[in-house]
C-alpha cells in the first residue's frame, strides 16, 4: 500500500510504503514554531519506506546543538514535510503534509508535554509522557 | 501590549503593539499542510503597530485564486511567521512563534470546522463555525 503527500503548493512530493511505526502528537517547544503553535502530528517511517518523488526539500538543521534534527521544507511555500533524526534512521512525515490526512488517524502515544502550553489539549486514553517514552 | 517573536532560527523577527484583535484555532486544510495537520492557533494584530526586526521573511502567493492571502516565512528554517491578506489593516500572527505562546491565551473561537480532521481537539464550550464568524 502506497500513501502520497507532499507541500502546500505541490513542488514537492513524497510516498509512504505501508503502515507507519507510529503516530505521535508532540508537543515541544520547537515543534509549537513550526506548527503555528498546536501540537505537531506526525508519523515514524524508516528509510526504505519513503522517499521524495517530486522536487527537493531545503534542510534546517542547528548549528548550536550536538546531533540536531534535520527538518526538511518546501522552498518555494514552506511547508514542512519531515524530521529526520540525527543518524538517519526514522524519518517523522507530518499529518497535514499528507493528500489524505485521515490516514493519519489518532495518536498511538503523545511526547514532550512538558514544553506543552496552557491552551494545549490533550487526546483522551492515548499514553503520554513528559519528554519520551520509557 | 507589546508582542514579539520571531520564526525557530531566530533570523525573521518581528514586534506588534496593540492588543490581540480576534484569536482563534483554525482547522482549514491549507492550514493544516502548514501546522503539520493540527489546528493552527493565531491572532490578529494591527498593521499600523507591526514591525519585522530581522531579517524580512519569505513570501508565498497562490497564482490560482482571485485575492489570495500571502504567507511569511523564514526561508533559513521554514517557519511560517505571519499571514497577509489583501484588503485588510492586520496581519495573521502565529501564536507558536511568540517569545512566550502561553501569553497567546487561547482561542476564542473555532473557525473552518468544515475541514476538521478526527485527531483534532475543540476545547468544550468554544464557539466553533463552518466557516467564518458571521460579521
Amino acid at each position: 500500500m502506497t500513501t502520497t503527500g507532499g507541500c502546500y503548493c505541490g513542488a514537492t512530493r513524497y510516498a509512504l510504503e505501508g503502515e507507519p511505526l507510529r503516530r505521535t502528537a508532540c508537543y515541544c517547544r520547537e515543534c509549537q514554531y513550526i506548527s503555528g503553535g498546536g501540537a505537531n502530528y506526525v508519523m515514524a517511517y524508516t528509510p526504505d519506506t519513503f522517499k521524495w518523488t517530486k522536487g527537493t526539500p531545503v534542510d534546517f538543521a542547528r548549528s548550536d546543538i550536538d546531533s540536531p534534527r534535520t527538518r526538511q521544507f518546501c522552498p518555494t511555500c514552506g511547508t514542512h514535510m519531515t524530521t529526520v533524526r540525527p543518524d538517519g534512521s526514522m524519518i517523522m512525515v507530518k499529518a497535514g503534509t499528507l493528500d489524505d490526512p485521515s490516514f493519519y488517524g489518532q495518536p498511538d502515544n503523545v511526547i514532550q508535554t512538558a514544553d506543552a502550553q496552557p491552551f494545549h489539549l490533550f487526546p483522551e486514553g492515548v499514553p503520554a509522557s513528559e519528554r519520551f517514552p520509557g | 501590549m507589546t508582542w514579539t517573536g520571531g520564526c525557530y532560527c531566530g533570523a525573521v523577527r518581528y514586534r506588534a503593539e496593540g492588543e490581540a484583535l480576534f484569536k482563534a484555532q483554525c482547522h482549514c486544510r491549507e492550514c493544516q499542510y502548514i501546522s503539520g495537520g493540527g489546528p493552527n492557533y493565531f491572532m490578529l494584530v494591527g498593521r499600523d503597530g507591526f514591525e519585522w526586526t530581522g531579517t524580512e521573511p519569505a513570501a508565498f502567493t497562490r497564482s490560482d485564486l482571485d485575492s489570495p492571502v500571502t504567507r511569511r516565512f523564514c526561508a533559513t528554517c521554514g517557519t511560517h511567521v505571519a499571514t497577509e491578506r489583501p484588503g485588510t489593516r492586520t496581519y495573521v500572527l502565529k501564536a507558536g512563534t511568540l517569545d512566550d505562546p502561553a501569553t497567546y491565551g487561547g482561542p476564542a473561537a473555532a473557525i473552518y470546522m468544515c475541514d476538521t480532521q478526527a485527531f483534532h481537539l475543540v476545547p468544550e464550550g468554544l464557539p466553533a463555525f463552518d466557516k467564518l464568524p458571521p460579521r
